[in-house]
């Protein structure tokens, strides 16, 4: 991990702290893995289901980091049951489609440019996991089968 | 008195996490509505309009309409309120 990396990281970290913690969540980092972190996520309308996000980023802040939902803190990405029924969300596939996911960009070059680009500018780190809270608070379906 | 509810202000803070600038700070008087909020948030933010690209605020856990009030976003008897300005971007 570059020294950029890990200075913002460690900037942003105390903020996404905060606002999980305001939201029931909480961020763990990966001792094996310093840019991967582990976030616990519950949506607002559903308090007693618990959600793990694993985030990896690879150079912060200037790409989006790899989004992907655990069976646990440290589980196995490649359980459909560990993934919310959200638009853009596919279990089936174990990405997130949308312009804030590493694998998004991938499957969307096109998004390099214009309103879906990433921005790498104040906190990205708060805004993923302030869109993937939105994503569970306002736009849940429940889980995935 | 009439002429304190008059002058009454509510404190606005809006926060927006991919913004450069530091938070959008501003007391304003309870009538004003939460799409004026919105409006003034983004141009300091620079947040501009885009295809497939949508605005909005949130605040206390839930999406606010831009019809409502400060007041009534706030509560009763509340001067302050914060929100969060949220991009919301249609998929592809």
């Amino acid at each position: 991990m570059d020294l950029e990396t890990t200075l913002a990281l460690e900037e942003h970290e105390p903020a996404v702290v905060a606002f999980l913690g305001g939201n029931g969540g909480l961020l763990e980092r990966d001792v094996n893995n310093r840019s991967r972190y582990w976030l616990t996520m519950r949506p607002r309308t559903a308090p007693e289901e618990r959600y793990y996000v694993c985030l990896a980023w690879t150079t912060y802040p200037h790409h989006a980091p790899s989004v992907k939902f655990a069976e646990g803190v440290g589980g196995s990405l490649a359980v459909t049951k560990a993934w919310p029924v959200i638009t853009g969300y596919r279990p089936g596939n174990f990405d997130i489609c949308k312009p804030f996911t590493a694998e998004g960009f991938l499957a969307h070059p096109e998004w390099q440019t214009g309103p879906e680009a990433w921005k790498a500018t104040g906190n990205p780190f708060l805004w993923v996991a302030q869109v993937l809270q939105d994503d569970l608070d306002l736009r849940y379906g429940g889980r995935s089968a | 008195m009439a002429g304190d509810e008059k002058d009454k202000t509510i404190r606005v803070t809006v926060t927006f996490p991919l913004g450069k600038e530091g938070p959008f700070k501003k007391e304003l008087p309870p009538t004003t509505t939460v799409a004026t909020v919105l409006d003034a948030a983004m141009v300091h933010f620079e947040a501009r309009p885009a295809p497939n690209t949508t605005y909005y605020l949130t605040a206390k856990g839930e999406r606010q309409e831009g019809t409502k009030t400060i007041a009534e976003v706030a509560g009763e008897d509340e001067d302050e309120v914060s929100f969060r300005l949220v991009k919301e971007i249609t998929q592809g």
